[in-house]
């Protein structure tokens, strides 16, 4: 294949200017900019200077790399959970139920992805809150005395991060379980394969792709997610991006904010790295 | 295990247990979110106090409705305008990627596609950041360059981003 051809044909023109100037308008130069900010730092005299002491902060102090850590293995773990959650429907919307079902069951999970992020957020604020609606039926039937306040905790923070990145693991599961031929499972049945060895030698391997490109993409949005651990999680579970929202808008430390902005883009590019050469894929097969 | 082959009748009903019970926490927020935007309450909260339609049409001094709420309509105006022109840019930067990517040959171009999944990888809030940043040092520079017309582009700090296109196009 000739990929060197480069000729400055007038389509050619027209179909690069616009990614080009996206990629480095809104891309790269601005990732450029946050690389050298996050190296300044405000001297004594007030001027700026060169220096490595944004970076010290984040070690030196123990809340931020905490915070970072427990950010890191909280994406991680909803990510794992989600996953686990949606494979089942994932394979009961493409193989289980009734054909005339599945493009209906399909649609139904894309509908609560029609409204924003925020009103779902608030919508599970209504129902776990202590003068909440669950609790209002749980009190009533008489199973607890007296309201119980559910939000504001770990958990309730990791079901509303999975409630909100569902969809994008599901999409990806459903189109690559699609493509997987009924006949090999038919075959694995009919020569005594028991259904936990059906999933783990025939479901999981063919499936990788999409599990992959689902989680990086949960992954991510978990990671860079400010408005559900904010809402849900409250005061008590920090979260990485709001340090980054606290050091820009409440400090008004845009040099910090900038250092922390790029560490959990370093985090985050090893980690989808490690999890990339762990299921040995490539970046570029997986997201197509 | 699959529609085509005999399944036991406690992996069916198991099975459709919990794809239902799926789709309740699914729709669980929003139903609930429908049903007390009619309640006659002052809180987002039960007990039932009655079917209303006053959130959506009162002009009450303790209860404004959202179609009498002048903030809030121009909110929902502005969130219109902005998806509006962030769809027609997406869509043809999209599309002229597709074609860039899918008819034309050149020189550097699996370093370009991997330099365009690379937001894949990076989270939303360091992109935001990134370019709110930008945008203020793209902001000062032309105040330098620009002393004599500063007047004229200092009210564009927001250079870059899609506040700008905006400004352009209304």
């Amino acid at each position: 294949m000739n990929t060197t051809r480069s000729r400055l044909t007038l389509p050619f023109l027209i179909f690069l200017t616009p990614v080009l100037l996206w990629l480095f308008l809104l891309i790269v130069l601005p990732h450029i900019d946050l690389l050298l900010m996050s190296f300044r730092v405000e001297d004594d005299s007030g001027a700026m200077a060169w220096s490595l002491s944004n970076y010290l902060t984040f070690f030196n102090e123990p809340i931020y790399w905490r915070t970072f850590a427990r950010t890191a293995v909280y994406a991680i773990v909803v990510t794992a959970i989600t996953f686990a959650v949606s494979l089942p429907v994932a394979f009961y919307i493409t193989k289980v139920v009734a054909f005339r079902y599945s493009g209906f069951l399909g649609l139904l999970i894309l509908m609560p992805f029609w409204v924003s992020e925020l009103v779902r957020v608030y919508g599970w604020m209504i129902l776990l809150r202590e003068s909440g609606v669950i609790n209002h039926f749980l009190v009533k039937i008489g199973l607890w005395r007296q309201p119980v306040e559910m939000l504001y905790n770990d958990a309730a923070m990791m079901m509303g991060l999975v409630y909100t990145s569902m969809l994008f693991m599901v999409v990806p599961l459903v189109s690559v379980l699609e493509s997987l031929d009924d006949s090999l499972i038919e075959a694995a049945y009919d020569l005594g394969g028991s259904m936990f060895s059906i999933v783990t030698r025939i479901v999981i391997p063919h499936a990788t792709p999409g599990i992959v490109s689902g989680g990086i993409v949960v992954f991510m949005l978990t990671l860079g997610n400010y408005l559900t651990p904010n809402l849900i999680g409250g005061k008590n579970s920090l979260w990485f991006t709001e340090q980054i929202y606290n050091q820009f808008i409440a400090s008004f430390n845009w040099n910090q904010g900038s250092a922390f902005g790029f560490l959990l883009l370093i985090l985050s590019s090893t980690i989808i790295w490690v999890g990339l050469t762990i299921t040995r894929q490539k970046l570029s097969q997986v997201v197509q | 295990m699959i529609r085509s082959l005999p399944n036991t009748r406690a992996y069916t009903v198991g099975f459709k247990l919990y794809v239902m019970l799926f789709f309740s926490f699914l729709f669980a927020p929003l139903f609930i979110t429908c049903v007390l935007a009619f309640n006659d309450s002052q809180f987002p909260a039960l007990p039932w106090k009655g079917f209303t339609l006053e959130w959506f049409f009162a002009d009450l001094p303790d209860r404004v409705g959202i179609f009498h709420d002048p903030i809030n309509l121009a909110a929902i105006w502005v969130s219109f305008k902005v998806a509006f022109w962030v769809s027609l840019f997406s869509t043809i930067v999209g599309t002229c990627a597709a074609f860039l990517f899918e008819q034309e040959n050149f020189r550097y171009k699996q370093a370009l596609y991997f330099l365009m999944l690379a937001p894949l990888v990076i989270p939303g809030v360091i992109l935001g950041i990134s370019i709110l940043l930008f945008a203020n040092t793209l902001g000062l520079l032309f105040e330098k360059w620009m002393f004599p017309f500063s007047g004229l582009v200092s009210g564009w700090w927001y250079w870059g981003s899609f506040p700008l296109f905006r400004r352009w196009l209304r």
